[in-house]
C-alpha cells in the first residue's frame, strides 16, 4: 500500500504551515477528462476541545489547494477543498461550496405585447460580492426565476447574492457521543472549477436588424442599382466572417442568383474582393425574409477596420424581375453606410445615412475558443496555463450567450475531436496547467494489467498513484479483450490500491 | 495496575559513527562537500557501517545538519537521501551523472563542454534546443554496474545547473532500451525552478522491480519542454541519483543561517532549527518525503546537497551527525 501525505496550501497557492490534523486519504479518483477528480480525506480530532474551533477551521479550509503526495515523493492528486464535514457540539455540520455564488444574475421573463401576451427572456446585469470573490475566487450563478418586471428581478438578484456569497453550514445529522469526532474533507480537481464561470462572449453578430420600412432595389438599372454596398466595422477583432445575412425579397420572377461579395475598404468605397457567396433566386421569395450567404473561405476581420458587403445579381438587369432589400435613411447602423453604383462611381445613399437590414455572423477558431475558455478571465481562474498537444482545426460561433458554463462549452468543443478524428482528452497537471491531447491510438498502450490484476508499465514496474493512468490505454495480459481499452476512471483506496474502469 | 507496552523496545539514542573521505568513526559532525568529483575529499555523502547498526528492527534516525560559523550564508533548499547496500569493500554505487558525460538527445540542436573551476569536475555542459513541445535533449546510459547496486529501487535525481534554467521549463524522464527507441517508462513532468540552480527532478524507476541482478543497461533520456520560441539552453553541471526510499526534501520557509543547526528527528517527525549558541528553536524549513531509516547489519550511505543564498556552491561544506536508538522485538 502506498503511503500518502496530504498538504494544504494557502488559497493564493503559497505554502504555509500545516494544520494540526493527521490527514488520511480515504479515496482518490482520476478521470480521463480532467485528471484528478475527487479525493476524500479524513482526520480525527487532534486534541480534546478542538471541536470548538472546528467551524472556523472548516470555513478556512474551503477552496484551499490540496496536494496528495505518495511515498515516492511524487504528486499523486491535486485539487481544492470543496466540502468539509466537522463535528461540533454533538452535531455534524457541513460547509460546502456547492451553493456558493458570489457573482449572480437573474434570468426572468418579462411580459411583452405581441400577437398574444408572451414572455421575453431577460437577464439582469451581474452583481458581484468582491470580498467573497477575493476569498474563494469568482463563482457565477444564473438564477432562473418566474415572470416579473425588471425592478423585481433586480431586488431578487441582490437578495440571492446576499444569501449565497458565503458558505453556510448545513446540519447533516447528529453524532452519537460514542463516536469519535472527526473531520472529513471532500476535495475536487481543478477541472471542476471551470464550471464556476459562465461562457459568455457578447461579440459575434454585427449589423442592423430592426425591420426597416424603405426598399432599395437591386439588379434593375445599370446606372442606379446594379450593385449596392453596405459597409460595417467592429470595435472588436480579429474574428472570422462566415456569413452575411440580408433582408430581401424578389420582385417579379428572377431566375438568376444574388451575389454577395465581402470586400476590403479602399478609401471609403469597396475595394479588393476577399470572399463571396451566391444564393439562387429560387430561395428568395416574394415576401421579405432573411437570406444567408455562406462565405467559403471565411475572412478574418480586423478591429476598427471597415469592410463592405457588395450585392449584385448574376443575371441580366431587369426592371420587371429584380430584388429588393430593406433600408432606412436615418443612420440606423452608425458603423457603416449604404452606397449604390452609378455605373461609373459609388454614391452615398441618403447622403450617407442609408443602411440596409443586414447582419454578419462571426466565427473564431476552435483552438482560440478553447484558449479563451481556459484563460484566467474565464474558466481558468485557477489554472496556470494551457497546452494543446493536438491539431484542432475548424471554427465555432464567436458569440456565446452565457447559458452554459465554461467546462460545458469546453467539453462540447472537445467532443468534435481533433483533426485526426480522434477523441480529445484533458488532464490538469500538478502545476494546474490544462493539457489537451489526442486519445492514444489503439496500439499505443502504456500500461498492462497482468493476470493478478496488477497494473504495470511497459518496463515491468507496478504502476504508482502518480502515474497518469486515466486516459491511457491498457493492454490486458490475459487476453480478456482483443482491444486495448481506454482507462476512464481510476480509483485509489488504502485497502485496494489502484483500480481502473473503462 | 496493568502496564502495557508496544510490541517492541527502543534503546536510548546513541551517536551513529559516520565515515567518508574526510574522516572516520565520526560522531561530532562529519564534513560533507556540496558535490562529488575526483578531487580529494569532494564527496557529498557519508557512510554507516552495518556493524554499527544494532537491533532487530529498522530504526529511524535523529539527524543534525551543522552549518558552522563560516562562511556567512543562509541555506535554502536542502535534500537528504540515503539507502542500504549501496557500498561494500569492493566498490559503491556511482550516483553522479556529470553533464559532460551525457550525449545529445534527438531534439538537441547544439551542446558543448564549458570549463569552469566552480563546476564539478571543472566542467559543465550546455545543451540547446528549439522545439516548443517536449523534446529529448540529453541522455545517459545507466550501465549494468549501477543497476546491480540499485536492484530495481527507484531514484530521485537532483541536478545542479550552473546557471538557472529558462522560465517555464519542464523536465521529464523517459526510459528506453539501449539501441532502441521504444519508450518503456516515463516519469511525471516537473516544472524547473527558474530562480534556482538546485533542481529536484522527477523520480524514475529502472526496469524490472526485482533484486535479481544482473540487469541490462538502459538509456535515460531527459525530455525538456519550454513554450518560448527560439533557442533555449540549460547549463547542466551534474545530476545525482538519490535513492527514493529515504529521500527528504527540505523547503526553506526562511533559511538556515550560519551558527545554526537543522534538526530532523524522524522518530517523532519533528523538524526544527536550533541556534548553536542559545539552543533556541525556530522553524526554517518544511520537510516532505520519507524518513531516514537504518537497517541493522546493512551498510548505509547518506547523501546531502543544498543551495545557499550565494547559489549552489560546490565548494561549500556542512557537517552531518546522527543518533539512533536500536529497536528490538525480543531484546
Amino acid at each position: 500500500m502506498e503511503k500518502m501525505s496530504v498538504r494544504l496550501a494557502q488559497r493564493d497557492f503559497s505554502a504555509g504551515l500545516q494544520p494540526a490534523l493527521d490527514l488520511r486519504v480515504e479515496r482518490l479518483t482520476w478521470k480521463a477528462l480532467g485528471g484528478p477528480a475527487e479525493a476524500v480525506v479524513t482526520a480525527a480530532e487532534p486534541y480534546p476541545g478542538w471541536a470548538a474551533q472546528s467551524g472556523q477551521w472548516a470555513l478556512d479550509a474551503l477552496r484551499r489547494p490540496v496536494t496528495v503526495t505518495n511515498q515516492a515523493g511524487e504528486h499523486a492528486w491535486w485539487g481544492y477543498v470543496h466540502r468539509v464535514e466537522v463535528d461540533q457540539d454533538g452535531l455534524r455540520l457541513v460547509y460546502n461550496l456547492d451553493e456558493l455564488a458570489n457573482r449572480v444574475c437573474v434570468l426572468y421573463w418579462q411580459q411583452e405585447p405581441q400577437l398574444e401576451w408572451s414572455g421575453e427572456r431577460s437577464f439582469t446585469p451581474w452583481v458581484d460580492d468582491l470580498e467573497s470573490q477575493k476569498i474563494y475566487g469568482v463563482k457565477e450563478r444564473i438564477f432562473r426565476l418566474r415572470s416579473m418586471d425588471a425592478a423585481e428581478a433586480l431586488r431578487a438578484r441582490d437578495a440571492l447574492l446576499a444569501q449565497h456569497s458565503r458558505p453556510q453550514p448545513h446540519l447533516a445529522g447528529s453524532r452519537s457521543a460514542k463516536q469519535k469526532s472527526q473531520v472529513r474533507l471532500e476535495c475536487r480537481g481543478w477541472w471542476e472549477t471551470l464550471t464556476w464561470k459562465m461562457a459568455r462572449f457578447d461579440d459575434g453578430y454585427e449589423g442592423f436588424v430592426k425591420p426597416a420600412q424603405l426598399t432599395q432595389a437591386l439588379g434593375r438599372s445599370a446606372s442606379q442599382d446594379a450593385r449596392i454596398a453596405q459597409s460595417f466595422c467592429t470595435a472588436y477583432g480579429s474574428w472570422m466572417c462566415g456569413e452575411a445575412v440580408v433582408n430581401i425579397r424578389a420582385v417579379g420572377v428572377a431566375t438568376d442568383q444574388v451575389v454577395c461579395e465581402l470586400c476590403a475598404d479602399a478609401n471609403g468605397i469597396p475595394g479588393v474582393v476577399l470572399t463571396g457567396a451566391t444564393v439562387d433566386a429560387s430561395l428568395v421569395s416574394g415576401s421579405r425574409w432573411w437570406v444567408k450567404f455562406l462565405f467559403d473561405p471565411r475572412v478574418e476581420i480586423q478591429a476598427n477596420t471597415p469592410y463592405w458587403l457588395v450585392f449584385s445579381r448574376s443575371g441580366a438587369l431587369s426592371t420587371a424581375n429584380y430584388y429588393q432589400l430593406f433600408m432606412d435613411n436615418s443612420n440606423s447602423y452608425p458603423n457603416g453606410k449604404l452606397m449604390t453604383w452609378s455605373g461609373t462611381a459609388w454614391l452615398d445613399s441618403a447622403g450617407g445615412l442609408g443602411d440596409v437590414n443586414f447582419y454578419t455572423t462571426g466565427y473564431t477558431a476552435r483552438s482560440a475558443r478553447l484558449a479563451e475558455l481556459a484563460a484566467q478571465g474565464n474558466g481558468g481562474q485557477f489554472l496556470s496555463g494551457l497546452q494543446v498537444q493536438s491539431v484542432i482545426g475548424g471554427d465555432t460561433l464567436l458569440k456565446r450567450e452565457g447559458i452554459l458554463d465554461c467546462r460545458a462549452e469546453l467539453e462540447s468543443l472537445l467532443a468534435q475531436g481533433s483533426d485526426n478524428a480522434s477523441r480529445l482528452l484533458v488532464q490538469i497537471e500538478a502545476d494546474r496547467r490544462l493539457v489537451i491531447y489526442d486519445q492514444p491510438a489503439e496500439d499505443a498502450w502504456r500500461y498492462s494489467l497482468d493476470g493478478s490484476g496488477v497494473l504495470r508499465t511497459r518496463s515491468g514496474r507496478a504502476a504508482w498513484s502518480h502515474d497518469p493512468l486515466a486516459g491511457q490505454r491498457v493492454w490486458l495480459a490475459n487476453n480478456w479483450l482483443e482491444a486495448q481499452p481506454l482507462i476512464q476512471v481510476v480509483d485509489w483506496t488504502p485497502e485496494r490500491g489502484l483500480a481502473v474502469t473503462w | 495496575m496493568r502496564l502495557a507496552r508496544a510490541n517492541w523496545l527502543t534503546e536510548l539514542p546513541t551517536p551513529v559513527p559516520l565515515q567518508n573521505a574526510n574522516g572516520s568513526d565520526n560522531t561530532i559532525g562529519l564534513s560533507l562537500s556540496n558535490h562529488t568529483d575526483g578531487d580529494a575529499g569532494h564527496v557529498n555523502y557519508c557512510d554507516v557501517l552495518g556493524s554499527e547498526i544494532r537491533g532487530s528492527q529498522p530504526l529511524p534516525v535523529h539527524l543534525t545538519l551543522d552549518v558552522g560559523n563560516e562562511p556567512v550564508r543562509r541555506l535554502g533548499k536542502i535534500v537528504i537521501s540515503g539507502g542500504a547496500d549501496l557500498w561494500d569493500a569492493n566498490g559503491s554505487f556511482d550516483h553522479v551523472l556529470e553533464g559532460e558525460s551525457a550525449s545529445a538527445g534527438a531534439g538537441c540542436t547544439d551542446m558543448s563542454s564549458i570549463s569552469n573551476l566552480t563546476a564539478s569536475g571543472g566542467v559543465y555542459q550546455n545543451f540547446q534546443w528549439s522545439a516548443v513541445v517536449e523534446t529529448p535533449v540529453c541522455r545517459w546510459t545507466i550501465d549494468t554496474a549501477r543497476l546491480n547496486w540499485l536492484k530495481g529501487r527507484g531514484l530521485r535525481p537532483v541536478a545542479r545547473f550552473h546557471t538557472p534554467p529558462p522560465a517555464n521549463t519542464r523536465w521529464r524522464w523517459k526510459i528506453l532500451p539501449t539501441g532502441g527507441s521504444e519508450i518503456l517508462d516515463q516519469s511525471t513532468s516537473a516544472v524547473l525552478d527558474a530562480a534556482s540552480r538546485l533542481q529536484v527532478l522527477p523520480a524514475f524507476f529502472p526496469p524490472l522491480q526485482t533484486n535479481l541482478a544482473p540487469f541490462t543497461a538502459f538509456v535515460l533520456e531527459g525530455w525538456l519542454e519550454c513554450p518560448f520560441a527560439g533557442t533555449k539552453q540549460i547549463d547542466l553541471d551534474f545530476i545525482q541519483l538519490f535513492p527514493l526510499e529515504n529521500f527528504a526534501n527540505f523547503q526553506p520557509v526562511s533559511g538556515l543561517d550560519q551558527e545554526h543547526s537543522l534538526i530532523m528527528d524522524w522518530p517523532s517527525s519533528e523538524l526544527y532549527t536550533a541556534d548553536s549558541a542559545t539552543g533556541n528553536k525556530s522553524i526554517t524549513h518544511l520537510v516532505s518525503g520519507a524518513p531516514m531509516i537504518l537497517y541493522p547489519g546493512c551498510n548505509h550511505r547518506i547523501y546531502l546537497l543544498y543551495e545557499t543564498n550565494s547559489g549552489f556552491l560546490i565548494s561549500d561544506t556542512a557537517q552531518l551527525r546522527m543518533t539512533a536508538g536500536a529497536r528490538w522485538i525480543n531484546p
